[in-house]
C-alpha cells in the first residue's frame, strides 16, 4: 500500500511537471486577465467539488497522510487549473461546434481519469460516488470556464472601448 | 448530513455574519468606483479562492483540524457567505484603502501592520460571536497569518494591474 502511495506521488509529480511544461511552451491566445480569472474560478470549483462531498456528505474520503494531502492540494491549486487552461486554449484553436464538443468530452474524461487515478493510488476514496457524477461536474466546469472566458473577453473589450 | 447544511440555531454567529455582509456591502457601494471592473473581478475572485484554499487546508484537509466555522464541523450556508462575500469584500476594501493611501516605502510596512491588526481584531470579535471555534488554533497564529496575507494581497494586486495593462495591450494589437 505504501509502495503504491509512493508510486502515486511520483506519477503526480510527473503529471504536474508535464502539464506545467506543456502550458509554458504553448503560445497563449488567452489574455492574462482571462487566464487569472479562469484559474481562480477553477480553483474555487475544485475546492467545493472536494469539500462538499468530503466534509459534508462523506462520499469522498481522504487518507489524511500529509504527503498525499500536499500532492492532491498541488494538483487542485496548480496542475488541474493549468489543464483547464490548456482545455480553454484548445477551445480557442478549434473551429466548429463538433470539435469544441469533442474537446469538452476529452476534458471531462481527462479530469475524471485524474480523479480516479488519485483514488487508485489511495489518496482519496470515492465511497458513495459514481463516475457519472465526476463527468457531470466536469461538464459543468468545462462549460462554466468557456462562459467565464467569453464574459471576461467581453468585459475587456468594453473597457478598451471606454478608454 | 446535507449537501450544504443550514444553521442549527440562528444565533449570534449568523447575525454577526449578516451584519458584517451588510456593513461591508454598504461600504462597497458607497465608495466611488476606483478600479476597472476587470481588476475588481480579479481582486474578488482571488480573495475568495485564497480563503477557500487555505481554510480547507488548515481546517479540514490536513490531519490537524485546527478550527471550525459556525455551528457544525460541516460546511454550511454561512461558511459559504464568509468565503464568497465577507473575504472578497474585505479584500476589496483593503486594496481600495491601499490605493487611496498610495503607500510607499515605510508606509507600506505600516499599512501591512495596520491591516493585520484590524483583521485580527475583527477575527477576535468573530470568535466572541461564535463564528470560529478554535481547536488548537491561537489568535496570534491568525495575526501572523494576516501579515502574510496582506503582503500576498498587495503583491497580487500589483500583478493584477500588470495583467490588466498587458491584456489591454494585447487586445489593442490584435484588433488593429
Amino acid at each position: 500500500m505504501k509502495a503504491l502511495g509512493m508510486t502515486g506521488v511520483l506519477v503526480s509529480v510527473l503529471y504536474s511537471v508535464a502539464v506545467i511544461g506543456w502550458y509554458r511552451r504553448i503560445p497563449k491566445r488567452m489574455l492574462p486577465v482571462e487566464i487569472a480569472a479562469c484559474w481562480l474560478v477553477t480553483l474555487i470549483f475544485l475546492h467545493d467539488l472536494l469539500i462538499i462531498p468530503n466534509v459534508n456528505l462523506k462520499w469522498i474520503t481522504t487518507d489524511k497522510v500529509v504527503l498525499h494531502e500536499l500532492v492532491t492540494a498541488f494538483e487542485r491549486l496548480v496542475s488541474n487549473c493549468l489543464l483547464s487552461l490548456l482545455y480553454l486554449e484548445g477551445q480557442m484553436r478549434v473551429n466548429g461546434r463538433l470539435l469544441q464538443l469533442l474537446l469538452l468530452l476529452i476534458y471531462m474524461g481527462g479530469m475524471t481519469f485524474l480523479d480516479y487515478l488519485d483514488d487508485w493510488f489511495g489518496f482519496v476514496k470515492h465511497v458513495h460516488w459514481s463516475v457519472w457524477w465526476s463527468l457531470l461536474a466536469y461538464l459543468g466546469l468545462g462549460s462554466l470556464l468557456v462562459g467565464v472566458r467569453l464574459a471576461v473577453r467581453r468585459l475587456l473589450l468594453r473597457e478598451a472601448r471606454e478608454l | 448530513m446535507n449537501f450544504l447544511t443550514v444553521p442549527v440555531v440562528f444565533g449570534e454567529n449568523e447575525w454577526f455574519i449578516l451584519i458584517s455582509i451588510f456593513v461591508f456591502a454598504i461600504l462597497w457601494m458607497r465608495l466611488p468606483k476606483r478600479f476597472p471592473t476587470s481588476v475588481t473581478l480579479l481582486i474578488v475572485l482571488f480573495n475568495s479562492a485564497f480563503a477557500k484554499a487555505t481554510d480547507y487546508t488548515i481546517a479540514a484537509s490536513l490531519p490537524y483540524d485546527l478550527y471550525d466555522y459556525n455551528d457544525t464541523k460541516y460546511l454550511d450556508l454561512f461558511d459559504e457567505g464568509l468565503h464568497f462575500l465577507i473575504y472578497p469584500l474585505c479584500g476589496y476594501l483593503e486594496i481600495y484603502w491601499y490605493d487611496v493611501w498610495r503607500a510607499r516605502g515605510f508606509s507600506v510596512v505600516l499599512f501591512v501592520l495596520l491591516m493585520a491588526a484590524l483583521a485580527t481584531s475583527y477575527e477576535w470579535i468573530s470568535v466572541m460571536a461564535g463564528v470560529f471555534t478554535y481547536k488548537g488554533w491561537k489568535i496570534w497564529y491568525s495575526a501572523l497569518c494576516y501579515v502574510a496575507i496582506v503582503v500576498i494581497d498587495l503583491y497580487v494586486y500589483q500583478k493584477i494591474l500588470q495583467w490588466q495593462a498587458k491584456s489591454r495591450e494585447q487586445l489593442k494589437s490584435r484588433t488593429l
